[in-house]
């Protein structure tokens, strides 16, 4: 079942989680997924038969909450929780502002 | 008065009766932090709005009012909780500058009880690790024996609360983070239930098992954080609403003598020290000699506990640090194009540890691999609660190591990755089944170093759980 991490698999990887990695990295990081991978086996020989997967402790359903607009203190209080303007890296007129996203492969 | 010692309730009790005041509190402080700087707890220290609250407080209390039995007591918050206005950076480099503007509902329970709180204290990055040596800002060191790690991933609560730095500290546990580094520095580490504690505010790792966790000198002190901090919250949707499974409407133990214990015996295999089983031992004839049936028996999970944890927690870790992308906060690496401003950002920002579980986590959960890996490892953890049922339906109480061998030296984690994985055996099964745990230092090393031992409830027996290990804490210190 384990297969060998090889070069593309790494690229396909990194490209989806959006890390860029050095050469030194990527041999560490082959290397790393590798192991890894090869000690996740050992739950192989585990029989699941029958078994439904466990993605949350005690709840299946979902919690809901009226959905009812907020008051103007409420927005103003969640405008201020974001702190946008104080954390963003780079904002232009109140707008983030961030490399081209339409019209050209981003 | 020398009060360093005290625990959070003793000193809430001075300052309640006049005997201290909460500024001389602050600045004893203070003082240890600085004297103790080569320890490395803290990321960031917060002294203006702490010396302005203990005025405030000072004035109540004066008055006679007092908020809680916590009222004035300085304490210290793990940096992957959100603190309004202080600097918030989950040991990371990627939030080296981000600055919250809201804070976790724990701390502000905690606050609004009247506690001070007067730092971050340093992780491992966005609590992945289990020394405390990865994060950017520097590695913590042991509170007692220098030269060797203090544990993580919350190894600077563990350590400041140690080293009486503060009077107690929260932190995060998802695969042991409280009560590994609680046990390798001799404090008490508690872990609630999932969902007993709101996460809004905690920095998700991985959200199906993350809880904010407790760092006290006892387990009294626990209690009482526990009292603040735990109970509804409709901003986090995983924290339970029912009254019936609240913190203080849990019963405590009713006697020793109808205590039920079961010591899982694949845990004191041949990978753990027998100076911790050992520990684990005496800790049972600790509660044997108070009446309780204490018997060996078999989990039969050992070796199913870590690579799905690893599996689970690596998958959930890639999906929820996908937002530190440079755009809206954090850091950000100039380029053209936005594919390559998120690459170069992520890449920059995350350090190593970080880096391999993100792609391990991706790798899981991608095409091809996702049933094999990810959907076996959930199918997985439901034998593991099941397993983890069936000795709940016939023991009330497990006892076990909270990590197989004390305190290792700095940097020898290193060596050898797959191996400070398999560490977290004793500890992850808990979350993988969201059950209350807590880890209480009982034995001391041939070398020095604290060895804590851990006592497993049901789902929402936290209460009962508590009042055990306080049983506990009493049986140690007759022995």
């Amino acid at each position: 079942m384990k297969p060998i991490v090889d070069d593309a698999l790494l690229n396909r990887v990194s490209l989806l989680a959006k890390l860029e990695l050095s050469e030194k990295e990527r041999e560490q990081a082959r290397e790393d997924l590798n192991q890894m991978l090869t000690y996740i086996d050992c739950l192989e020989k585990v029989d699941i038969e029958g078994v439904e997967p466990l993605y949350h402790v005690y709840q299946s359903e979902n919690v809901f909450r009226d959905d009812m607009p907020l008051s103007d203190e409420e927005r103003a209080v969640g405008v201020a929780e974001c702190r946008l303007s104080e954390n963003a890296p780079k904002m232009q007129d109140g707008c983030l502002v961030v490399p081209r996203t339409i019209g050209e492969k981003a | 008065m020398e009060f360093e010692a005290c625990t959070a309730l003793e000193l809430g009790e001075l300052i309640a009766s006049g005997k201290i005041g909460i500024r001389e509190a602050l600045e004893t402080s203070f003082r240890v932090i600085e004297e103790k700087a080569e320890l490395g707890c803290f990321v960031t220290l917060e002294k203006e709005n702490a010396f302005k609250r203990a005025a405030e407080l000072q004035a109540e209390i004066s008055g006679g009012f007092r908020r809680s039995p916590l009222a004035g007591v300085p304490f210290a918050v793990k940096d992957n909780l959100c603190t309004k206005g202080l600097r918030t950076t989950a040991g990371s480099a990627i939030l080296e500058h981000f600055v919250p503007g809201y804070s976790a509902t724990a701390v502000e329970r905690l606050e609004q009880a009247g506690a001070i709180l007067i730092g971050k204290t340093n992780m491992d990055e966005f609590a992945m690790g289990n020394t405390t040596e990865n994060s950017y800002f520097g590695a913590t060191r042991h509170p007692a024996k220098p030269g060797y790690v203090p544990g993580g991933s919350s190894g600077g609560s563990a350590a400041a609360v140690a080293a009486r730095e503060c009077f107690f500290a929260l932190g995060s546990d998802t695969g042991g983070s409280v009560r590994q580094p609680a046990s390798h520095c001799g404090v008490v580490g508690f872990k609630p239930s999932y969902g007993m504690v709101s996460r809004y505010g905690l920095l998700a790792y991985s959200s199906s098992m993350d809880q904010i966790g407790t760092l006290t000198r006892d387990i009294k002190d626990s209690a009482a954080v526990m009292e603040i901090i735990a109970g509804a919250d409709s901003k986090d949707g995983t924290c339970i609403q029912d009254p019936q499974y609240a913190f203080s409407a849990g019963n405590v133990m009713e006697s020793m003598k109808k205590l039920r214990v079961g010591i899982p015996r694949d845990l004191l295999g041949e990978g753990t020290e027998k100076e911790i089983r050992d520990a684990v031992r005496a800790a049972a004839d600790c509660l044997k000699d108070g009446g309780a049936v204490v018997e060996e028996m078999e989990l039969s999970i050992a070796d199913w506990i870590v690579p799905t944890y690893y599996t689970i927690a690596c998958a959930e870790a890639s999906s929820n640090l996908e937002r530190y992308d440079g755009v809206k906060y954090g850091l950000r690496a100039e380029a053209e194009k936005l594919h390559e401003m998120y690459c170069r950002s992520r890449s920059e920002g995350f350090g190593r540890e970080v880096k391999r579980r993100i792609l391990l986590g991706t790798f899981v959960l991608s095409e091809g691999f996702y049933d094999d890996y990810y959907l076996r490892a959930l199918k997985v953890r439901r034998r593991i609660k099941d397993a983890l049922d069936q000795a709940f339906a016939k023991y009330q109480i497990l006892l076990c190591p909270v990590v197989p061998t004390a305190a290792l030296r700095q940097g020898e984690s290193f060596r050898d990755p797959i191996k400070n994985y398999m560490a977290d055996v004793d500890t992850a099964f808990v979350n993988l089944a969201g059950l209350p745990a807590v880890s209480v230092p009982f034995a001391t090393s041939s070398s020095g170093l604290p060895i804590g031992v851990q006592l497993v409830a049901d789902r929402f027996r936290d209460r009962f759980l508590l009042s055990v290990a306080e049983q506990l804490e009493w049986g140690r210190g007759e022995q």
